[in-house]
């Protein structure tokens, strides 16, 4: 054979089979899934059928246990690398409930992180001046007041300048794979649009995003290539992105079979 | 060799084994005998009759040494062995007006305003002052004439060097404020590297005058086989401000006492402290706060942050009495526990016997935020350098209500601690 025809892309992710336990109870319960440099994956379902734990536990939060399975993220073992080591190599999770760190400057912390990033690519760290023009230039991108720069991280955001926040870190931090979890939590339908064209503005064909959401109502906003139903630790159906409105109009119950 | 006579043992023995009865003019050779009795019938559990005080420095120190942690633009005097040493002196910038000298110096012509004060003030039951007012010999008088506005700060620096046998340096320091003026004193304790014990016992007497505003700040920073006892003894005017701020990182054993009495109405006192203590150090924080008449404002914030198998206390009484009405006071003690087996005691007390006062205190023990640190991970920064990010927000509220010129320096000595504080005698 004749390698005339581009070879079949590498997933940049690949779930096969993944079994996770939170305190002895199997949450996750042999999950797939295949997601490609440029896409955008919805994940969806019923509160409960392990959304949000998939996002965690791709980006390695403590307190998982995987019981069989594997990721592999761009062919590396993603299950053995560490919290930082993920997010250097390009995983990001977009957190459903973002911390607040009192103290600790937006500004300040965004700098410590991508050092971090650029240490580990081998480049040296930006300094405070080139960096404060980097960060306006970012938040103007994501629509983020620069008053919010100064303070301390979430200290006295409302719910919709939490979640500006975290996609500002992903427009910093620029990764290969975004996990948003439940990004439309708690926001209004304007925080809503504003919090999604920062995404949008975001999507680009080497980045592939992991949208978890329990509305189909972010889809509106980002719209997906491919949407997926989980349900009982598992994916029960996938489909592309009018599987969101057909759920939208028959509920979770539909996809029980 | 002179006979000591027989009942003198332990630290009665020291005593006249130095002659110190005889030491000094009048007021302070009772002072002392009042100190010995003290110390003879409290009985001290602790060993202090094995450190010996010395006549004079150990070693010679050169200014390199001294360089290290001096203070950018202040006015100093040094302090090696619990002697001042003029020849390190920086005093040029000292106001017209203004007197600083040794206590050595001012005891050889005592004034009826140093024997009005010195020793008169701490209070003379405490095991602490006993033991530095017996022993006294060298320190700082500081005196501020009405409406004096000190812009250098005061740097009192004392080094501690590497004697042979077990030193003990007893350094006293009065600072007298007068009447609508204002300083900034910054009382310094360095151990330069040694491998012996020793102990430092520091008793500062500070009368804040009408409408003074003193800020104290005390850093502690010796070396981890040292002990340090201190007490600070606040005297407050009609409106007088006084801001003391504790920063200590030092010695095997450490207690910094406060005894503050609140005496005239409009006084206001603020108390800051960050205490940082790793390995096996010892931290205790006992702090008094007496409310005496009527409109007197008092603040405390101390914070603790301990790891390895350190013991901490913070024993805070707030005290207000019967005729101090309107009193206000606020009191916080917070603590951050790196480790398992860190321990810390954390005791605020209130005593009220007003009915028209507004009287508050809280107090945590917690560790880092597992959920913080998770997040700082994630966005690819290591679990140490988290672990610091956060340690740092924790202090920064105290660090930032002292002084501005020493700030920059406490974030550099925090730091330095917690990059060292997994090294036993790394620190300070």
């Amino acid at each position: 054979m004749t390698p005339t025809t581009s070879a079949p892309r590498k997933p940049l992710l690949l779930i096969q089979d993944l079994h996770v336990e939170v305190d002895g109870k199997e949450i996750l319960k042999g999950l797939s899934l295949t997601v490609h440099a440029g896409e955008v994956h919805a994940i969806m379902g019923p509160n409960g059928s392990g959304k949000s734990t998939l996002a965690h536990v791709l980006a390695g939060r403590p307190g998982y246990t995987v019981t069989k399975g594997s990721v592999l993220y761009h062919g590396k073992d993603l299950l053995a690398m560490e919290p930082e080591e993920r997010a250097r190599d390009g995983v990001f999770l977009a957190f459903q409930y973002p911390v607040e760190l009192p103290g600790v400057s937006n500004t300040y912390f965004l700098r410590e992180a991508l050092n971090a990033h650029r240490k580990h690519k081998g480049l040296g760290e930006v300094d405070a001046v080139d960096f404060l023009d980097l960060i306006k230039q970012k938040a103007r991108l994501v629509g983020m007041d620069d008053k919010f720069l100064s303070r301390g991280v979430n200290e006295g955001f409302s719910g919709g300048e939490k979640k500006r926040n975290e996609i500002l870190q992903m427009a910093v931090l620029e990764p290969r794979l975004a996990l948003l979890d439940e990004t439309d939590s708690g926001l209004d339908i304007d925080a809503l649009r504003n919090v999604a064209e920062g995404v949008n503005k975001l999507r680009s064909p080497e980045r592939a995003m992991v949208v978890v959401t329990h509305y189909q109502r972010l889809l509106d906003h980002i719209v997906p290539d491919r949407v997926h139903v989980l349900q009982g630790g598992r994916i029960v159906k996938s489909g592309g992105k009018e599987l969101a409105l057909e759920l939208e109009q028959s509920g979770y119950e539909a996809t029980k079979a | 060799m002179k006979a000591v006579s027989q009942a003198a043992t332990g630290i009665a023995a020291t005593y006249q084994h130095g002659n110190w009865a005889k030491r000094g003019p009048g007021f302070l050779r009772e002072a002392r005998e009042q100190a010995i009795a003290t110390l003879n019938a409290k009985k001290p559990e602790a060993d202090f009759a094995r450190f010996l005080p010395i006549d004079a420095p150990a070693r010679a120190v050169a200014e390199p040494e001294v360089a290290l942690y001096r203070i950018a633009g202040a006015i100093e005097l040094v302090f090696v062995d619990g002697h001042h040493v003029p020849a390190l002196d920086r005093v040029k910038d000292l106001p017209r007006g203004v007197t600083l000298q040794s206590l050595s110096t001012a005891l050889q012509r005592p004034t009826e305003t140093l024997e009005h004060h010195l020793a008169r003030h701490a209070d003379a039951d405490d095991l602490t002052v006993a033991l530095n007012t017996a022993f006294l010999q060298d320190g700082a008088f500081l005196q501020v004439p009405p409406h004096a506005d000190v812009e250098a700060p005061i740097h009192l620096l004392h080094l501690a060097t590497e004697p042979r046998a077990p030193t003990a340096c007893h350094v006293r320091h009065l600072l007298l404020a007068g009447e609508l003026s204002r300083c900034t004193v910054i009382e310094s304790y360095v151990g330069l590297a040694s491998p012996d014990a020793g102990l430092t016992t520091t008793v500062t007497e500070l009368v804040a005058g009408p409408g003074a505003h003193v800020d104290r700040v005390k850093l502690q920073r010796e070396n981890l086989h040292a002990e340090h006892r201190a007490v600070l003894a606040v005297r407050q005017d009609r409106d007088a401000v006084v801001r003391d701020h504790l920063f200590s990182v030092g010695a095997a054993a450490s207690r910094n006492g406060i005894d503050a009495i609140l005496g005239s109405p409009g006084g206001d006192l603020h108390l800051g402290g960050l205490f940082l203590a790793t390995g096996t150090q010892r931290v205790e924080c006992p702090t008094l706060i007496d409310h005496a008449v009527h409109h007197t404002t008092s603040r405390e914030l101390y914070k603790g942050v301990l790891d390895g198998a350190a013991r901490g206390s913070f024993i805070g009484m707030v005290k207000v009495r019967a005729d101090a009405q309107k009193t206000d006071s606020g009191q916080q003690n917070r603590n951050l526990l790196l480790s398992e087996s860190a321990l810390m005691h954390s005791l605020p007390q209130l005593e009220i016997h007003a009915d028209d006062v507004k009287c508050s205190h809280g107090s945590t023990i917690g560790q880092l935020n597992p959920e913080s640190l998770f997040f700082l991970r994630s966005r690819g920064i290591d679990p140490e350098a988290a672990r610091l990010i956060l340690t740092r927000a924790f202090a920064q509220e105290v660090i930032d209500q002292m002084p501005e010129p020493v700030r920059p320096l406490l974030h550099d000595l925090l730091a330095q601690w917690f990059a060292c504080r997994k090294v036993a005698g790394a620190v300070a």
